[in-house]
């Protein structure tokens, strides 16, 4: 499990977000199990997406459940009992996997925008969020979970963002370092010496990329690693590479945690909810 | 009086043992010898009922002690089946079809635990193999290529129609449980109040636009099962061939050490083609490892190829012999066990366990009798078993349909077994008289005599027999004298001077009491005193109703004269048999008459206190009254007869005679003698006859008149046939010896009167008539005048003659 155990965690908390029922459950065990590795505080945070129950009171909207298929009017009323019942099983499951490993949770239920990592607002100094990706290969693509990958970016918060399928091995920690800022390897380091794994580092001055960093180059710096996890700095996003993270980590199944500071300028959510009406 | 010369002499008040053709010391030279010793009609059946083979020749073995005979059949039959060939080997195996009926799989003899193993490895084997094999990287990529084939079938088909939705100025949005479309303006999606503040036809085309997107998206999220089944069907041929790949060396390794047993090889497959179909079960992320979910009988992953054994047998071994000494219907023919599983009784192949007629096929199976006949549906079953060669595992509570748990039908086992049934005499004739099909099942009667002639050489042999046992106890040696003294035993509770008891059980009880009082002297081996102490203090443990009923009588509480004489009164002998002890007690029986019918009352069968065989007996006296005396006129005589200060039930006619000495002493009114006793019964024609109990009643009465005082014509008189059968107590014989009591052989009534009374009996003469001054004239003139009363009485003056 941990290697010290008797120093401060490096993140007192582990925050998970949530905003639909449709969490990864190998995911969500994987997230479980790191938050013990790293014992740090679970804390499950279930955000009911404010735009969406706004936009629900409009006479057009309109819902399809995956499970019925078959569309139905949408209330206030009736997305709002549906966040509840989300947030209960949501609730019940994180419960399931934190007793199975002995990890005592915190959970929560707040009103925010779902695809602006808004529950980082509840975070404090030293608070790690994580970001389960959804099993459903939709909900990936679609609002809020896209949006909020890009909001991973663009926030200097700690991420952890852990891919569908997630598998839990043994295996070194890499430090992946698109800039010489040394955030990514000082983290990594201090995670690597809290669960007892070794750590590998690239980038820096001897990175074998020229930058942008892309996939290619961490595919081909990381050829023949069976990695825990991968800390990644972040890096400029770029139009032919946008989220980097989410693709390594989706790629290899392993967590990608983003440190380093955001890119406010990258590219912004595609669907940013609320509209101001004309000349307000 | 009697005189000593009438009393039967010392010598024929017991036999002692003669051991002179055996030269010991003690029992550690004697040789062993077969407990089987002077059965050979037993053992003859037995040896045949062993040898034939054909259905229904099974054993009811007899005795008047089985328990004692069991240890003896059992040596015989385990001495049989050594050189026999030893059954084959029994597995149970999960049926991986219809798992709630296992198979039942023959092996040969001892091949079971090998076959157990084999599997045991292989489940070790696939524990490792199969994991190793579903984490291989060509596995995981295949797995991970068919994963992302159906992502990206989602997501193209997703993306093309969020393409349409985005190219429309419309939003995919994902909700708690699904999705909803939202109208957008310049990448952003419109609140409510700005949508409705779009112009009417505006908001008509958008609309018009979502329900076009919504039915696209209805599609897509329609073919989504489709295309997850198409994956799930690729992942399990996935798994199937991985698995083949996994296990079939490790099959084709185990078929390799099973090539001669086809039923091992087809199991095999079986196994193959379970773990190819099944994988999902050992393997979680396969994920078919819930299609089990709704079978009655579940059992655990890799536990679906464990091998129960049942039954097995080392090839040395030979022929099973067990003994099934608590024959339940479950014991027998096995049973099915349950655990709890989340408040649910579940069972599976590996819970059958074996009954007897399991461990015992291929050989012999003891039972008792009584045991099986007690035991709940269990004759039945055995019956069932036998008449079907097939033992079927059957459960009382499913018999008694008391439950309705999930439960199996294993395949019946092929049944080949000898039973052997011990039980009482009575059993075996009531078995024969009421069930019909018990002589088809039970052929064979072997029919253990009860004791030994006591000829030439049987003490010898009867000596032989005591080392034996004793050995076969660990107890200490016998000293010679002690083995005399077991064989006077042994005669004894023969009840018969000339027999020797084959009850051998109550013989090792007393050798391992003799030894007790040995070791407690230190002694090296056990000696005579050791026996006799033995049977002392085997007789005073028992003997506190004996001691209490003979206190009542010193105590003339209980009225029993042993001096004097009484007019139709007499010492009668009965014997009590109580918790396996017989002693004997005198009891007064006494006699009136009046003239009458010629009746004689019995009171005791009027109150109905007396058997049968006891109102038999008192019968018998009218026939020798109306036989004797009764030739010119018929009997005139009411006479009633009772066993004073009896109040308990009276069977048996051994009183017979005693009854009638006291009947002629009243009709005489001749005084009968105080001081003797009498035991006997008698028939028609006044020949006294054999009883039984004659060593326990002389010792009664013997020991009431020692308490008082013996007066030297104190006495018995016992039937003359029952003077073979004399094996009384030391003090007695001493006594008698010393002329201080006596024991009276008599044949006849007349001899017993004449001993009785001290006055002749007296024999019917030419003229017709007895003489003079004899019981028998005095009898007679009684009657006639009893007759001559009976005639001259008006018949309305009947009421006496009841």
């Amino acid at each position: 499990m941990s290697g010290p155990g008797h120093a401060d965690p490096v993140f007192r908390r582990a925050v998970i977000g949530f905003h639909d029922a449709g969490c990864s459950p190998s995911g969500l065990d994987a997230a479980v199990g790191f938050a013990r590795a790293m014992e740090s505080q679970l804390v499950g945070v279930f955000v009911e997406d404010t735009p969406l129950l706004e936009w629900s009171s409009s006479p057009l909207s309109r819902h399809v459940t995956t499970l019925a298929g078959r569309w139905a009017t949408a209330t206030p009323d009736s997305l709002a009992a549906e966040f509840a019942t989300a947030a209960r099983i949501v609730r019940r499951r994180l419960s399931r996997v934190a007793e199975a490993l002995g990890v005592s949770v915190d959970f929560r239920v707040e009103r925010a925008s779902a695809a602006s990592l808004t529950f980082a607002a509840t975070a404090r100094p030293r608070d790690l969020l994580i970001v389960v990706e959804p099993a459903d290969p939709m909900a990936r693509l679609c609002y809020p979970f896209a949006d909020l990958v890009r909001a991973i970016e663009a926030s200097s918060a700690p991420v952890l963002y852990m891919p569908h399928g997630a598998q839990q091995r043994r295996g070194p920690v890499v430090s992946i370092e698109p800039q010489l800022d040394g955030e990514s390897s000082r983290i990594a380091a201090e995670v690597a010496a809290r669960i007892g794994e070794s750590l590998i580092s690239i980038g820096g001055a001897d990175a074998p990329w020229t930058a942008p960093l892309n996939l290619q180059d961490v595919e081909h710096a990381l050829a023949g690693v069976a990695e825990r996890l991968v800390v990644l700095g972040r890096p400029e996003p770029t139009s032919s590479q946008p989220s980097l993270f989410a693709t390594i980590a989706a790629r290899r199944l392993v967590p990608t945690l983003v440190v380093g500071a955001g890119h406010p300028g990258a590219p912004q959510a595609r669907h940013p909810v609320v509209q101001e009406p004309p000349g307000d | 009086m009697a005189s000593a010369s009438d009393a039967l002499s010392p010598d024929r008040l017991v036999r002692r043992s003669d051991l002179s053709a055996l030269s010991f010391a003690t029992t550690a030279e004697l040789a062993d010898i077969d407990l089987m010793v002077g059965q050979e009609r037993a053992g003859s059946a037995i040896a045949f009922g062993t040898e034939v083979a054909a259905q229904g020749f099974n054993l009811f073995v007899v005795g008047a002690s089985p328990d004692s005979l069991d240890e003896a059949v059992k040596a015989l039959l385990e001495e049989r089946a050594k050189p026999a060939p030893p059954p084959a080997d029994w597995v149970y195996l999960n049926n991986f079809v219809t798992p709630h009926r296992p198979i039942a799989m023959e092996l040969p003899p001892g091949g079971g635990p090998a076959f157990r193993e084999a599997m045991r490895e292989f489940v070790q084997d696939l524990k490792l193999a199969l994991p190793a094999a579903f984490e291989s990287d060509d596995y995981q990529a295949r797995r991970t290529a068919i994963e992302q084939a159906f992502s990206q079938k989602q997501e193209a088909a997703f993306k093309a129609l969020q393409d349409e939705a985005t190219a429309s100025n419309v939003a995919v949005i994902r909700t708690p449980f699904g999705f909803t479309l939202a109208p957008m303006k310049d990448g952003q999606v419109l609140r409510p109040d700005v949508f409705n503040a779009l112009p009417e036809d505006e908001r008509s085309r958008v609309h018009e636009v979502i329900q076009v997107l919504e039915k696209n998206l209805e599609a897509v999220l329609q073919s989504v099962p489709a295309w997850d089944k198409e994956r799930r069907a690729e992942l399990r041929k996935l798994g199937k061939e991985t698995t083949e790949n996994a296990v079939g060396h490790l099959i084709e390794e185990i078929k390799g050490s099973f090539v001669e047993l086809p039923g091992v090889l087809d199991h095999l497959e079986r196994v193959r083609a379970d773990l190819v179909e099944n994988v999902g079960l050992f393997v979680p992320q396969q994920g078919n490892g819930s299609d089990h979910e709704g079978d009655a009988v579940v059992v655990a992953p890799f536990d679906r190829y464990e091998v129960n054994l049942l039954v097995t047998q080392r090839e040395e071994q030979g022929a099973p012999v067990v003994q099934e000494l608590h024959p339940t219907l479950a014991n027998l023919v096995g049973r099915i066990e349950h655990i709890a599983r989340q408040g649910t009784l579940m069972t599976d192949f590996r819970l059958i366990k074996p009954g007897a007629l399991h461990r015992a096929n291929g050989g012999y199976l003891l039972l008792d009798a009584r045991a099986v006949l007690s035991e709940p549906f269990c004759w039945t079953a055995l019956k069932r078993a036998l008449k079907s060669r097939h033992i079927r595992i059957e459960s009382a509570v499913d018999l008694l349909s008391l439950t309705s748990t999930i439960s199996l039908e294993p395949d019946p086992i092929p049944l080949n077994v000898k039973i052997v049934l011990f039980g009482e005499r009575i059993l075996y004739y009531l078995l024969a008289a009421l069930d019909p099909e018990f002589r088809e099942h039970f052929k064979v009667l072997a029919d253990f005599d009860d004791s030994l002639d006591r000829v030439e050489g049987s003490e010898a042999t009867y000596a032989r027999l005591v080392a034996t046992l004793g050995r076969q106890k660990g107890l200490l040696p016998l000293e010679r004298d002690a083995v005399g003294r077991v064989i006077e035993r042994a005669a004894r509770l023969a009840g018969d001077a000339e027999k020797l008891t084959l009850a051998v059980e109550e013989i090792g009880d007393l050798l391992v009491e003799a030894e007790y009082w040995a070791r407690k002297d230190r002694a090296a081996a056990i000696r005579a005193g050791d026996v006799g102490r033995a049977i002392d203090e085997q007789f005073k443990r028992a003997s506190r109703i004996r001691d209490r009923m003979q206190e009542s009588i010193l105590r003339d509480i209980a009225l029993i004269d042993t001096s004097g004489t009484a007019v139709g009164q007499i010492n009668g002998l009965s014997v009590t048999e109580l918790g396996g002890v017989m002693f004997g007690r005198p009891t007064r029986i006494t006699a009136r008459v009046s003239p009458g019918a010629g009746k004689v009352v019995d009171i005791e069968r009027e109150v109905e206190l007396g058997g049968p065989i006891h109102s038999k007996g008192v019968l018998i006296l009218s026939g020798f009254l109306t036989g004797r005396y009764g030739l010119d006129a018929p009997v005139s005589l009411l006479a009633s007869l009772v066993f004073e200060q009896s109040y308990g039930g009276v069977e048996g006619d051994s009183a017979s005679s005693a009854e009638l000495y006291a009947l002629l002493s009243a009709l005489a009114e001749v005084p009968l003698r105080q001081d003797l006793a009498v035991t006997g019964s008698v028939n028609q024609h006044g020949k006294v006859q054999a009883i039984g109990g004659v060593n326990e009643k002389i010792e009664g009465f013997f020991d009431i008149c020692r308490a008082r005082g013996l007066t030297g014509t104190q006495g018995v008189l016992v039937p003359a046939a029952n003077a073979q059968h004399l094996m009384l107590r030391d003090d007695v014989v001493e006594a008698c010896a010393a002329g201080r009591f006596a024991v009276h052989a008599v044949a006849t009534i007349d001899e017993g009167l004449a001993l009785m009374t001290g006055m002749p009996a007296g024999e019917r003469g030419a003229d017709g008539t007895f003489p003079e001054g004899t019981v028998n004239r005095r009898v007679e003139d009684r009657m006639v005048a009893f007759a001559r009363t009976r005639r001259a009485l008006p018949v309305d003056a009947g009421a006496r003659e009841t």
